[in-house]
């Protein structure tokens, strides 16, 4: 699949995680756009994504994050969806499927950039 | 707001089957494979362009356990409750479910209201769908 075919959907309830997602992807110049857990179904299922990245967090959204990417382990199959799916989180977690963003990063955008 | 269904059903292949037959009638079908997500995705979705219920008998209260309880029915009393359609599709012999319409008719007295319908002896997730959308009644 070519570089212009990506498309990517990030989905979370943490807004600087998934800025630093959404800047990581766009810098590779690939299609990308962030959605909440309330709102990311709908979009998912009239979409054609080709990568959905689940952004996990601490404590309820951690909870609540889990809970969504194991919901879509069951729907993205049964709507046809092909794309693939994968967790982001600040954890030291080596799977294929986890994107570890750096706590360091996520702490100097939030303290100084958002926070500010 | 696209109209959904949810659907909920512990067998792959038969979700499948079930996810494909709702979407082929416009809909967004909601899959869930055990009452815990179906619990949750009734309350997410309740007055946001839910339209009913399908749903199989048994099939695990939560991810992991074993279908042994009538799960089902509890989905059935939180459809009715919710004042949400619901039609039940299961395999369960009909000679053998009375068990099962005694509980439905108690659910049914306890909320007042009544399932659309409750298809046994095969999962004929077709005329299921048929029942919860009004299209069956010649049958």
């Amino acid at each position: 699949m070519e570089k212009k075919d990506l498309k990517v959907l990030v989905v979370g309830e943490f807004e600087v995680i998934n800025a630093a997602i959404q800047i990581a992807v766009d810098l590779y110049g690939v299609q990308c756009e962030v959605v909440s857990i309330e709102d990311a179904e709908e979009i998912i299922f009239v979409g054609d994504y080709t990568h959905i990245i689940v952004a996990l967090e601490r404590d309820d959204d951690r909870e609540k994050g889990i809970i969504f990417h194991n919901l879509l382990k069951i729907r993205l199959p049964a709507w046809r969806k092909s794309a693939k799916l994968f967790k982001a989180g600040i954890s030291n977690v080596t799977a294929d499927d986890y994107i570890r963003v750096p706590s360091n990063v996520m702490d100097d955008i939030a303290t100084k950039i958002i926070l500010a | 707001m696209i109209k959904k269904i949810i659907v909920v059903e512990d067998k792959t292949e038969e979700l499948q089957k079930a996810c494909d037959l709702v979407m082929a009638k416009g809909f967004m079908p909601l899959a869930c494979s055990t009452n815990e997500d179906a619990v949750d995705t009734i309350k997410k979705y309740q007055g946001k362009g839910l339209v009913g219920i399908l749903t199989d008998l048994h099939f695990p209260v939560r991810e992991g356990g074993s279908p042994e309880g009538a799960s089902g029915l509890h989905v059935v009393y939180k459809a009715l409750e919710a004042g949400i359609p619901v039609v039940i599709c299961s395999n369960i012999d009909h000679h053998k479910a009375d068990w099962a319409n005694d509980l439905v008719g108690a659910i049914e007295k306890a909320t007042g209201k009544k399932v659309a319908g409750f298809v046994q002896d095969s999962k004929n997730w077709e005329r299921a769908l048929g029942l919860l959308l009004n299209e069956n009644k010649g049958d």
